[in-house]
């Protein structure tokens, strides 16, 4: 057992003497939990240490209000994108354990992302740097202490900054505190601020700059929407605020509680997306075709935008739905993740006519989210290529990776004299600059930020600086030669914020709660429709040569700001099932008419932008069309796309590398595909299987027919026999269950992030993902319906436009449990309130559990999945052992929360009141479609969801009887055939059953 | 057949030689952290339990402050013993010296790195909270039940076995005690209540 323990003593100095204390703690405890386990106790005998003394150094003085070992929660706000969702950051003993959503936070109202679960990977991240780094280090750099670095650095910029134009590019600076230093950075420096966003929001400012006399980009309220129409925006994928997104949206779509009545939503798209999956009816549309759709429906909703392109939807279906949009009113909202600033123009001339503004999208609280604008950064290319631009600062943005010819940036860098880059990784484009002045983790210093505006947020520290890291405002602010505010940000933070932001809010109750919320104060400030603007052609559908190209943010890692991340990495995407690399996505038809199979590697070409993938199947996707994640294809974020803790393929390595980058593609509509004749090594798949083989596992119906029985869609097929060989448990207290409604669930994979931060579930990496040996407790199974009017060969993946259903499948706990009969060291036993208990110190690891499992959800620790960096065992739970090699493991549905909540409630002497344990996946749920609670409690949510006529558990006829259940799926569209024909079936079969009663 | 044999033989040979070539110490080493009754080890400073908590009847909660809010008992901070070692600078030689390490750990900002006396293993989790606050109706046991008559030591030492076997006995029998005073909740036997 080898642990590093070389980070340097000036490191552990800045520590506060609790942390020194945990990473003492933190290297020895694993020891010892070693030592339980034969050849390494025998190694430490050896080698002659004397096995138990461990050291514990206390704190020098207790801070006031702060005990070992208890966690206290930090509101502050999630800074993994611009959408800058409220977090509640877990701090126990000097250092962030877990963030969670904050509740009081209006947007993201408690829910969180998978990347916002996984932002604990990035502060702890050994590929961070550890202070400012030179490209060439100047002469007795190495004999330099911090303070004198930086003064050379700054020294460096403070030169540079004399030396004429200067630029300063950065990502979306939404806070006000934050746009105040760059304001005074640029009036002390003459600098010019630029804001870039690889994957922006750009062309709907745009647009609105022309419809509405403001370049603004609109903060969408899917709450107040009846009928949404949705034209490529994915926005319970990665749209703007997918989040926020995606809890409004839930609301008009949840069936609990005894609401009947759902929205309508209809998607319109050429990629199958999380966003299509969860539509009620979705219509495979080319990008080239969307123009024509769009115009084919203004027209129908009163407009005339010229005769509209052939396109694919139905006159039939348009007049339908264009009807049904006419009717919702300004309960009605379109909206498109168009790049075309026309299309975008005739968007928001359709929600005007609706009376849409206002109503459910607003322009007066306008969302500040991805703020870059591709014009000012087209503009700033332009002076590159002159040469104008004498010193450039680069914060927090990548083009030399994402920017579509980003090779060409990286030329043009050159041109640059000075290039100082403030981050905290050398990555694409600060490895190419002169200085990079290393910047601290967002957990490591105070911001702010104004999402929508009006809505001003706070984030704070939760750990001290663990390097000589300078946070990136500080660095401007000293540059701007304002020293004061540098050397105590926080206490001018809180000035500018008790001028400027407060309005009588005291700063302590901001700091409580994260947010001050001033949107009020903008009502009724909504600018006026000037007029649609320049829309001609936007009904022509272009046509290109080849294949129709479509880029998108893929789902874990973002525009590749997050390529550097573990968990993220072996998140799957939640359609493709695929992790660890990007893909080129087809429809089964047109892998066809390619010849190209699965596994094969194609080279998408277009101009001479090229990018290599592996063809997967996706079907939903549009003819004709490939379909490609951005953000892969990192060369420069660290050792994990190098391939931490995974044996790297050397004999093959150009087909099995993690992704390759398809942003030199993203601007271009057309391309070809072309087969390299090899075939990709060792590609992740998750899933292999999408049919459920009409055994639904994950039961559906239509609204209608929903209406009509509340069982609709969920009738036994075979009903369960109640035989068991054990007596039947008796649950005296309390019995814990989980309701799972397959309704609200996007597929998002945020459950399985937060499920893996929170119970130290380690990442395998590549190869053992490929051998199905990945280790998510909670897996998320996608299901391509088949619907029997578009069958293609028999094959019900093949069909043409499936419908999805997701489904999270963890741990069901049964009360007949499978897997408690056959071990054979009672490793994995029952608990008297309803747990299925796995006890990893006394697994053996013979893997019947797994074997009997007829959930699958048993997995199993081929290595010891140990982290090589010291600093990285802090971002463990330490309320979850460490497991090793040979052991077991499986959800426990979070038996640390639970033990948590009945001790608090035994504290107070009271009862554990409903909702006060939260599972980790429950309590990032966007939409709220998990729910744990005690089922023995009638009046408990899960005791009412569990009455529910939608309540069902999975393989219900093996008799397990799960604690975990699941409500049916309900799509508001009319009823299929094959809907309708199960429901009769299953009246007949009951009508039977009676009859056989009657004799 | 004959290969299984010699597996087996070695494995007695080893088994029983271990001992004897590294001495029982050893062995004894490897056995779970928290079976080692009378483990005393050596404490940079000999911080005597007797003379503060016996003789000058201070209260164990005045310096392992968490005993009744965490996890942890916690070890105490040096700010805790300096609020009387400020002007306590003892009468003896022996005294005088150990507290003035005690002042120039905390001057220096150095500390004092503890020798950790009470091991359990990282995957047994027990919460001293639960024991010292809850346990018996919110009454609570005494720190004695489970450390020993710590007062009267001096140098801290292990009293108790704190085996699994130990914990669960004491879990059963209090059970039938909280069942005849219908006390709530009964003290957990499932194997999640320590181990996750």
């Amino acid at each position: 057992m080898e642990i590093r323990t070389d980070i340097r003593a000036s490191d552990l100095a800045d520590m506060p003497a609790d942390m020194q204390a945990e990473l003492e703690a933190v290297s020895k405890s694993r020891r010892d939990f070693m030592k339980v386990t034969g050849m390494a106790a025998m190694s430490a005998v050896i080698a002659g240490c004397a096995a138990h003394d461990v050291k514990v150094k206390p704190m020098l003085r207790k801070p006031e209000g702060i005990t070992p070992g208890v966690v206290y929660d930090y509101a502050s706000t999630c800074q993994m994108c611009s959408a800058n969702c409220g977090t509640l950051m877990k701090v126990r003993d000097g250092r962030p354990v877990k963030p969670e959503g904050n509740p009081d936070n209006p947007l993201s109202q408690g829910g969180l992302c998978a990347a916002g679960q996984a932002q604990l990977w990035g502060l702890y991240n050994p590929d961070r740097l550890h202070g400012p780094t030179p490209k060439e280090e100047p002469d007795g750099w190495a004999d330099l202490d911090a303070r004198k670095r930086w003064q050379t650095l700054d020294n460096f910029v403070a030169a540079a900054l004399k030396a004429g134009p200067v630029r300063l590019l950065t990502g979306t600076v939404s806070g006000p505190g934050a746009r105040a230093v760059i304001e005074k950075f640029c009036a002390a420096t003459g600098a010019r601020h630029v804001a870039y966003d690889a994957c922006s929001a750009w062309p709907i400012a745009a647009a609105h700059r022309d419809t509405h006399g403001q370049a603004r980009v609109p903060h969408y309220r899917f709450e107040n929407a009846d009928v949404v129409f949705s034209f490529d925006a994915d926005f319970l994928g990665n749209w703007i605020s997918p989040i926020e997104f995606a809890r409004a949206w839930s609301k008009g779509r949840d069936l609990r509680f005894g609401r009947k009545s759902m929205t309508r939503h209809i998607q319109f798209e050429s990629r199958m997306s999380t966003t299509g999956a969860c539509a009620d009816e979705r219509f495979r549309v080319r990008n080239a075709e969307r123009g024509a759709v769009l115009v084919d429906l203004a027209n129908r909703l009163g407009g005339s935008f010229g005769e509209a392109g052939k396109h694919p939807v139905p006159a039939a279906d348009m007049d339908r739905l264009a009807k049904e949009l006419q009717a919702a009113g300004r309960r009605g909202l379109v909206v498109s993740g168009s790049h075309d600033v026309k299309q975008q123009r005739l968007i928001n001339w359709i929600n005007h006519k609706l009376g849409a503004y206002g109503s459910t999208l607003e322009l007066a609280a306008f969302s500040q989210q991805k703020l870059g604008s591709d014009e000012a950064m087209a503009a700033l290319v332009k002076e590159l290529e002159a040469g104008s631009v004498k010193t450039l600062i680069v914060w927090g943005v990548n083009p030399a990776f994402d920017l579509p010819g980003g090779a060409k940036f990286k030329e043009l860098l050159g041109k640059v004299t000075h290039k100082i880059a403030i981050g905290m990784h050398a990555d694409e484009t600060a490895s190419e600059c002169d200085w990079i002045a290393a910047d601290s983790h967002p957990h490591e210093t105070w911001n702010d930020f104004e999402p929508v505006r009006g809505l001003y947020t706070l984030a704070q520290p939760t750990v001290q600086r663990l390097w000589d890291t300078r946070p990136a405002l500080q660095s401007l602010l000293r540059w701007a030669g304002d020293n004061d505010a540098q050397r105590d940000y926080r206490a001018w933070l809180q000035k500018h914020w008790e001028t400027n932001v407060l309005a009588g809010m005291p700063w302590t109750t901001a700091v409580q709660i994260g947010v001050r919320d001033r949107r009020a104060e903008l009502a009724g400030a909504e600018p006026a429709f000037v007029g649609p603007g320049d829309v001609s052609g936007v009904g022509s559908v272009a046509t290109g040569d080849g294949i129709e190209i479509v880029t998108y943010e893929s789902y874990n890692l973002g525009d590749g700001r997050h390529a550097g991340n573990g968990w993220l990495q072996e998140m799957p995407d939640p359609l493709v099932r695929v992790s660890w690399t990007n893909f080129a996505g087809m429809s089964p038809f047109t892998m066809e008419k390619l010849g190209v199979s699965e596994g094969d590697m194609v080279e998408v070409k277009a101009g001479d932008a090229t990018c290599m993938a592996p063809v997967v199947r996706l079907p939903g996707t549009a003819e004709d069309v490939v379909v490609l994640p951005l953000g892969y294809g990192r060369t420069k974020a660290g050792r994990i796309v190098h391939g931490m803790g995974v044996e790297q393929d050397a004999v093959n390595t150009e087909t099995s590398a993690i992704g390759d980058n398809a942003f030199p593609l993203a601007g271009h509509a057309f391309g070809s595909v072309s087969k390299t004749g090899k075939t990709y090594h060792r590609l992740a798949l998750l899933q292999t299987h999408d049919s459920q083989e009409n055994r639904p596992l994950a039961k559906e119906t239509a609204l209608e027919l929903w209406l009509k029985d509340a069982k609709a869609g969920n009738q036994h097929e075979i009903p369960p026999v109640d035989v068991t060989l054990w007596k039947r448990w008796e649950y005296k207290g309390h019995k814990w269950g989980m309701v799972v409604d397959l309704n609200l669930c996007t597929g998002c994979h945020a459950c399985a992030i937060a499920c893996q931060v929170e119970n130290n579930v380690p990442v395998v990496g590549k190869d053992e993902v490929w051998r199905r040996r990945e280790m998510h407790w909670i897996r998320i199974d996608r299901y391509f319906e088949d619907d029997p009017t578009t069958k293609y060969d028999g094959n019900p993946t093949n069909v043409a436009n499936p419908e999805v259903v997701f489904q999270p499948m963890m741990c069901q706990h049964c009360e007949n449990a499978p897997c408690e009969t056959v071990c054979p060291v009672i490793a994995t036993s029952h608990s008297d309130e309803g747990l299925n208990i796995q006890t990893y110190n006394r697994c053996i690891g013979t893997r019947y559990c797994a074997n009997n499992c007829p959930y699958k959800v048993r997995r199993f620790n081929w290595f010891t999945y140990k982290h090589r960096d010291l600093a990285m065992n802090l971002v463990l739970n330490p309320d979850i052992s460490i497991r090793t090699q040979g052991v077991m493991e499986k959800c426990s549905m979070c038996a640390q929360r639970i033990y948590d909540g009945k001790r608090a409630a035994a504290l107070h002497q009271t009862k554990v009141e409903d909702g006060s344990i939260r599972t980790a996946c429950q309590q990032t749920c966007p939409t709220n479609a998990i729910v744990f609670g005690d089922q023995n409690d009638k009046d408990s949510v899960v005791a009412k969801l569990g009455r529910d006529g939608r309540n069902y558990a999975v393989l219900a006829e093996i008799n397990t009887r799960p604690a975990v259940t699941y409500l049916t799926k309900v799509r508001n569209r009319k009823a299929k055939p094959h809907e309708t024909a199960h429901e009769e079936k299953a009246a007949k079969r009951k009508a039977n059953e009676h009859k056989g009663h009657d004799h | 057949m004959n290969a299984k044999l010699a597996v087996l033989f070695l494995a007695l040979t080893i088994g029983t030689a271990m001992p004897v070539l590294l001495g029982f110490r050893e062995v004894w080493d490897i056995a779970l952290p928290n079976y080692h009754t009378g483990y005393q080890p050596d404490q940079p400073i000999p911080y005597s339990h007797r003379l503060h908590a016996g003789y000058l009847n201070i209260d164990c909660q005045y310096c392992h402050t968490a005993a009744d809010q965490s996890r942890h008992a916690g070890v105490p901070n040096l700010q805790t013993c300096m609020n009387c070692h400020t002007t306590v600078l003892g009468r003896t030689t022996e005294s005088k010296d150990r507290i003035a390490k005690v002042k120039e750990a905390f001057d220096s900002g150095k500390g004092v790195a503890w020798s950790r006396v009470h091991n359990n293993p990282d995957f047994a989790y027990f919460n001293h909270m639960t024991h010292v606050r809850i346990a018996k109706n919110g009454q609570g046991f005494d720190c004695q039940e489970c450390h020993g008559q710590m007062q009267n030591e001096g140098v801290a030492n292990q009293k108790e076995i704190m085996s699994m076997g130990w914990c669960i006995n004491c879990h059963r029998t209090w059970n039938d005690e909280y069942k005849k005073q219908g006390w709530k909740p009964a003290a957990p036997l499932n194997c999640d209540a320590c181990h996750r």
